[in-house]
């Protein structure tokens, strides 16, 4: 199969016909995120888009187009990851721990979609609760989250998916800024993969660098009182997911 | 298979870039879907001990671990449920427009494969589809004294029934 375009169109598509997503509520996933990245210097773009420019960019693979889509990109990251007495002696800064972490894939998506349609990620669920199990907290106490929005239509299913808000209601909840500033709680606030762009794998490490930062109230975006927050990466065409919970606690 | 665009592989088939499996049976060990393709059957392995029957084939069942598998057919023709079509930007080795289905084939398969042999705007929803078998560039193996044999290989796609 083609790479990941044709994939997520397809997700997209199921998405809007069970759930009355629009494209607008898209939009509002890459316009958010810009805006976010747009101070971050370390990303691939450094500029916003308006929603006019986003509704009326040309289509890479409808109802996909160009701003729905992460940028190719070049890029690496690193962080240094140690156990507890090492990390003391290394930094005064307060320490952030890796609370928790779960995984899930599929052996092959071709034909053995788990859900109900393309918009319905069995496997995302099945690593969210085993994620908030083994960190010992709930959708509801995450302060600051960094997912995977390859597309604009895998951010908003990641909403429901990860608990943020319920199944099939993620295209109202970006939309009324719920998941910006302000909101319930604010996703990949230094510009997500839309903005960064997607060095396959150095995203990850960004992701965990920003929960980093926040957590230790240094980042360029800051969520006042940032104490637990959580990445997500998916990968293959959609059939795996990772998920780790950080806080300033073990 | 000329690489479009790129006029010094006009007439080579760049193997580093091989999009597809190898078929062999020296090198792949579910060598008799891609034999059973060429008879134009769409099959898979089903567990003899437990009945478990997925797709793509195995060599051991991922439910109950047992390697006494068996090949069964599944079904060859469909239903367009939904679909993607890529016109321009279309990655290297595939031709445009390059459009994507998901297919009900009933029998619970629903599959997501390429749809071939499809002009740009001519698919719909609920459109009949049939398995298509393509000739892909052969493989090459290399036996005993240096003798190298080409392999021809073929590949799946599904194709509008007219």
């Amino acid at each position: 199969m083609g790479l990941p375009p044709p994939f997520f169109s397809m997700t997209a598509q199921e998405h809007m016909k069970h759930y009355g997503t629009t494209k607008e509520q898209l939009a509002a996933v890459s316009v958010k995120n810009r805006r976010n990245g747009s101070n971050n210097l370390k990303g691939h773009f450094h500029k916003e888009v308006s929603l006019e420019e986003v509704m009326s960019a040309r289509p890479i693979v409808p109802p996909l187009s160009l701003f729905d889509c992460t940028p190719i990109t070049d890029g690496c990251a690193a962080v240094l990851l140690t156990y507890e007495e090492k990390a003391k002696e290394l930094t005064d800064r307060p320490l952030v721990y890796i609370r928790g972490a779960a995984q899930a894939s599929l052996h092959s998506m071709s034909m053995n979609w788990p859900g109900e349609h393309l918009g319905d990620w069995v496997h995302l669920r099945t690593a969210a609760k085993r994620a908030y199990e083994t960190a010992r907290v709930g959708p509801d106490d995450i302060d600051v989250a960094e997912t995977h929005d390859c597309f604009t239509i895998s951010e908003i299913v990641e909403m429901e998916d990860l608990g943020f808000c319920k199944k099939g209601e993620g295209g109202p909840f970006v939309e009324s800024g719920q998941n910006d500033f302000g909101g319930k709680i604010p996703v990949n606030t230094d510009g997500g993969l839309l903005s960064c762009g997607h060095p396959f794998g150095a995203t990850g490490i960004r992701q965990a660098r920003e929960m980093l930062y926040q957590l230790q109230g240094r980042a360029i975006r800051q969520v006042e009182g940032a104490k637990i927050g959580l990445t997500h990466n998916l990968s293959g065409l959609n059939v795996e997911h990772t998920i780790l919970i950080y806080g300033r606690e073990p | 298979m000329p690489v479009p665009g790129v006029p010094i592989l006009e007439g080579l088939y760049p193997s580093t870039l091989d999009l597809y499996p190898f078929e062999a049976k020296e090198f792949n060990r579910i060598h008799p879907f891609y034999e059973n393709l060429r008879q134009k059957r769409f099959t898979t392995t089903k567990c003899k001990k437990c009945g478990n029957t997925p797709f793509p084939p195995r060599v051991v069942c991922p439910k109950c671990n047992s390697d006494d598998l068996e090949w069964v057919d599944l079904p060859t023709e469909g239903k367009v449920i939904r679909f993607t079509e890529e016109v321009a930007g279309v990655p290297l080795g595939f031709e445009s427009p390059l459009i994507h289905g998901l297919i009900d084939l009933g029998e619970g398969r629903k599959i997501i494969s390429r749809v071939i042999n499809c002009k740009e705007g001519q698919l719909k929803e609920g459109d009949a589809v049939k398995l298509a078998v393509f000739d892909i560039p052969a493989m090459v193996v290399e036996k005993r004294g240096g003798v190298m044999e080409e392999r021809p290989r073929v590949f799946f796609a599904f194709e509008p029934i007219k």
